[in-house]
């Protein structure tokens, strides 16, 4: 056992985890106490190589010691060890950047960082390792945002690309709604592609919304203005030909492709046939034209 | 210059390959020879930079393996007058007065006469070929407004270093190509590629420009993040879709307005100007141009009437 003044509490040096806190931990180490010793590097006071939750944990109860294996190692042995010590559990992103962050600090080659994300299930490339390098020195906001949304890579990467006043109130807006990945990577490209177009970001109408599709078209209507004035006419157009349910007719959602689709559901003549006579009046009416003329994009007067 | 190793290859064959074209848009019928696989220039918009993966700059060495596979070509091809290039996965000049590799293909074509080589470029420099040119190689350079070659082709020849050089091309006895491609939607583009055409109406003979291509910025989906990441305002400022081949464009009424006008101010120049759109769809080509392309086939042979016109018997 060793008293925790003993320890350098500050001394994060080998610290992967984040957070370093768990509740349901502390509740264990005060049923049970700590039943996996904490790896310490033999220094005065000694130094923490693994069992940074635990430490905290034992502090939040009041504990004067714990007990702690002591290691005579080097710098980058307690690295390796710490980085060791973890690989059997499940690390999210921000511990991943700790890793290779702490790696890099103990002066680890390329080629050894390299095996470190291979271990962590991490690319191989100079790419990776520049973005893990700016999650794991990043605002604590983030991380905690990371964490708690299980951000991606790709997105983060995303965030990282705003200034921290941008990021913070993107993180706000998008924190307190549920967004899938995919959403997410769609929203904040076209934040990324508004803040270039117009050095701005529209906070105000963004904050009154409410739901992620609400979100998702209104930025839409900022960076596809020409493309959703067409869908708006397509169906404006459509809708006045008032067809039975039974026939739809479908444009290109990017609106390239030179002809339109026009599907009938029928299951005897006599339906297909009053599907058929719907489209009658619209072939006879230039509003059927004007939908053609929207497949070249052209908006009718 | 650029800093990237120059690897020296021995291939044995497949130098030759149709232009890939893209899936429901016309295609020109271009033939790419592989001379070369990257590029010292540093293009933002550059799809080099996505395709080929290597920081390497590879050349391949072998001359005679190359003109024999396009011999071979030549001959078989009855129907069509084919036009080779090298400047697919490179730029066909930046790298030649170092390692002089066009010019065997150059005096190769030259007594051929019976294809067309085509030299395409940023990079102005074809003095060292000058004694070489003959009427089968034509030498095109890719234009765009300086304030877009300052901002987005580093390394690259200004402007006027360009037209310089198609002049002297011109006068070598050459016919030249333009290439306004990519043509980049920004704020005030209109009034550079006014300028733009203005001053090659002014410094080139246009009765010599054998074509003139149109080409509207277009790029791989995973190219956007890149533009995001290095903040190109330029290249972002307008809108985009995405197309059948998932390539971002911008949307179709913006293509077709800006290939229109680009189309009549050329057009206003000299009436007679062989002006082509790269990789469109019919209805651009019907709305810009008002002409009825409804398969690579008609415009292959656009071309060939083209060069039989320029070239009369002689090819």
């Amino acid at each position: 056992m060793v008293s925790i003044e003993e320890i350098n509490i500050n001394d994060r040096s080998f610290c992967i985890s984040y957070p370093d806190y768990n509740e349901r931990l502390t509740a264990s180490i005060k049923k049970i106490g700590i039943i996996q010793p904490l790896i310490v590097k033999n220094q005065s006071p000694f130094v923490v190589v693994s069992g940074f939750k635990r430490l905290k944990s034992a502090i939040n109860l009041g504990m004067e010691r714990v007990s702690c294996v002591i290691f005579d190692i080097t710098d980058i042995e307690a690295c390796i060890i710490s980085i060791n010590e973890n690989l059997f559990r499940e690390m999210n992103l921000v511990e991943k950047a700790h890793s290779i962050n702490m790696a890099l600090n103990f002066g680890f080659s390329m080629e050894e960082i390299y095996d470190v994300m291979e271990q962590i299930g991490m690319g191989r490339h100079e790419n990776i390792v520049r973005k893990m390098i700016k999650i794991a020195n990043s605002e604590e906001m983030l991380k905690d945002y990371i964490v708690e949304h299980n951000v991606s890579l790709k997105n983060v990467d995303y965030l990282l690309w705003f200034e921290p006043e941008d990021r913070e109130r993107i993180m706000n807006l998008t924190g307190k709604i549920h967004f899938t990945e995919s959403l997410l990577r769609e929203i904040l490209q076209m934040l990324t592609l508004i803040k270039i177009k117009t050095d701005d970001l529209p906070y105000e109408e963004l904050n009154a919304l409410n739901s992620p599709y609400e979100i998702k078209e209104m930025l839409k209507k900022r960076i596809n203005p020409g493309i959703k004035k067409l869908e708006e006419e397509f169906k404006n157009l459509v809708r006045d030909f008032k067809l039975p349910n039974n026939v739809n007719i479908k444009i290109d959602p990017f609106f390239e492709k030179e002809y339109i689709d026009i599907m009938i559901k029928a299951k005897d003549t006599s339906e297909l046939e009053g599907a058929l006579k719907s489209l009658i009046e619209p072939l006879k009416s230039k509003d059927m034209e004007a939908i053609f003329g929207l497949t070249k994009n052209r908006i009718p007067e | 210059m650029g800093l990237q190793k120059i690897e020296f290859l021995n291939k044995k064959g497949n130098f030759v390959r149709d232009c890939p074209g893209t899936k429901n848009h016309i295609c020109c019928g271009y033939k790419n020879i592989d001379l070369i696989e990257g590029c010292i220039l540093s293009c933002s918009y550059c799809i080099l930079k996505h395709y080929i993966k290597e920081e390497k700059i590879k050349i391949n060495l072998n001359v005679k393996s190359i003109i024999a596979e396009v011999d071979d070509l030549i001959e078989k091809e009855h129907n069509h007058i084919l036009r080779f290039g090298t400047g697919e996965l490179s730029d066909s000049l930046a790298l030649d007065r170092r390692y002089n590799l066009n010019r065997p293909l150059i005096e190769y074509f030259g007594e051929k006469k019976k294809a067309i080589f085509e030299l395409k470029s940023k990079w102005a420099q074809i003095e060292h070929l000058k004694p070489f040119l003959n009427p089968y190689t034509v030498i095109s350079f890719s234009l765009a407004p300086q304030n877009i070659i300052d901002k987005e082709e580093k390394r690259t020849s200004p402007l006027y270093k360009r037209l310089k050089a198609l002049k002297k091309a011109q006068d070598s006895g050459c016919f030249v190509g333009l290439h306004l491609d990519p043509i980049i939607i920004y704020e005030g583009f209109e009034h550079d590629y006014y300028w733009l055409i203005e001053d090659i109406g002014r410094i080139l003979d246009l009765d010599r420009i054998i074509w003139i291509s149109l080409g509207l910025l277009r790029f791989p989906a995973k190219m956007m993040d890149v533009f995001i990441q290095e903040k190109r305002k330029n290249l972002l400022f307008s809108e985009f879709t995405k197309g059948e081949d998932g390539k971002y464009r911008y949307i179709k009424g913006e293509r077709i307005r800006v290939y229109k006008t680009l189309y009549d101010l050329l057009k206003n120049k000299n009436e007679n100007l062989f002006i082509y759109l790269c990789m469109e769809r019919k209805d651009v080509w019907k709305e810009s141009f008002g002409i009825n392309i409804n398969k690579s086939e008609d415009l292959i042979t656009l071309f060939d009437k083209r060069i039989k016109y320029l070239y009369g018997g002689m090819i």
